[in-house]
């Protein structure tokens, strides 16, 4: 790579540093360039010991977010000549927040929060990734909540049966106390004629158990109108639950 | 604590004389391997720290940032060379008795 391929690189890739802050990255290694060839390096050689211009982006970006990111992955180990004593240096170590001399306190905060605190949130999620996590969720917490819906479904099934069996109790009373007062209607005209008391007592109560009968068949009515209202706002929002998975379903298939 | 050393490094090749980048890795480069890209935040974060300020000079056309220690750079690496009692226990420690 030459010079200005690398230079361009670069700048590229700090872009989103501050212009200051781009600025100075880029004379720095202007200069470190300068110097080098100034002391007889080949140009490719140069920038081809800079290292991979991503890497050296993202060191900057990292240092000038604070250090609150991790540092970049190393490089691969530039061995030395056998019987070098120096140690490799560099960026290599992929230690990660730098520490002060033994014994020292902090100089500066390095870019790491003080003491204590919490390093700042990572950026918010990809949707792709909020969607997929979703899934994973629903998937992982099946057990729960399908045995939840199922317990809901089964109270609701044994709420509309109670209803129904409860219309159709009032109906039966309703004809019961209707057939108990004709039964009772018919000979209470000839036990009137024989004594007044007792069949007017047998007359009334055959009224009454007509008024009874009328009363239960209203009420058997009324709740009937009612849970037939109930299972049908129940089956439209099962139904519209079902169009809408369906119609998301399409969607995505799109 | 690498990242320590190295800032003390640098501070002591300023504290010879003032330095710019390329002398600088130089002059370290006999007793450690430090690269362009772990030089720089080095030199920023050590100019944030005051411990050194900078200066541009011309050379050959062009303009060499030149890198300068500052009182309190050199209060800094007597805070460095104060650590070593400590470091070399710490070392002798890892290694065992007689390796230091």
């Amino acid at each position: 790579m030459r010079r200005d391929e690398f230079m361009n690189a670069l700048r590229q890739k700090i872009a989103p540093l501050s212009e200051g802050e781009r600025d100075m990255a880029m004379d720095y290694y202007n200069e470190m360039i300068a110097d080098k060839l100034e002391a007889g390096m080949d140009e490719e050689e140069v920038i081809a010991q800079f290292g991979p211009v991503e890497e050296i982006a993202d060191k900057l970006i990292a240092e000038s977010e604070g250090g609150a990111k991790k540092e970049p992955a190393a490089p691969p180990p530039q061995t030395p000549p056998t019987g070098d004593p120096r140690p490799q240096m560099g960026g290599q170590a992929p230690f990660t927040a730098p520490r002060p001399p033994y014994g020292a306190p902090p100089a500066g905060n390095y870019g790491a929060p003080p003491y204590g605190q919490p390093y700042a949130p990572p950026p918010p999620r990809q949707k792709e990734d909020s969607q997929v996590l979703k899934i994973v969720l629903l998937a992982v917490t099946s057990p729960i909540w399908a045995s939840l819906a199922l317990a809901v479904g089964m109270v609701v099934l044994a709420l509309l049966f109670a209803g129904w069996v409860m219309v159709l109790s009032l109906f039966v009373m309703s004809f019961a106390f209707l057939a108990a007062g004709f039964i009772y209607l018919v000979p209470s005209f000839a036990l009137l004629a024989q004594n007044t008391v007792i069949g007017a007592f047998q007359i009334g109560i055959c009224l009454l158990f007509a008024g009874f009968a009328i009363l239960s068949f209203l009420g058997g009515w009324g709740l009937a109108k009612a849970m037939m209202k109930g299972c049908s706002a129940l089956f439209g929002w099962l139904g519209s639950i079902g169009k809408k998975r369906k119609g998301a379903a399409v969607n995505e298939a799109h | 604590m690498k990242k320590g050393l190295l800032e003390a490094c640098v501070l002591t090749a300023l504290k010879k004389e003032d330095s710019y980048g390329y002398k600088i890795i130089g002059d370290l480069s006999e007793y450690i391997e430090i690269s362009e890209s772990t030089l720089y935040p080095i030199l920023k974060r050590l100019e944030g720290n005051g411990c050194l300020t900078t200066y541009s000079q011309a050379h050959n056309g062009r303009l060499r940032k030149y890198y300068k220690i500052t009182e309190e750079g050199v209060r800094r690496l007597g805070e460095f060379a104060g650590d070593w009692p400590q470091l070399k226990r710490i070392y002798c420690y890892i290694l065992g008795e007689d390796a230091l």
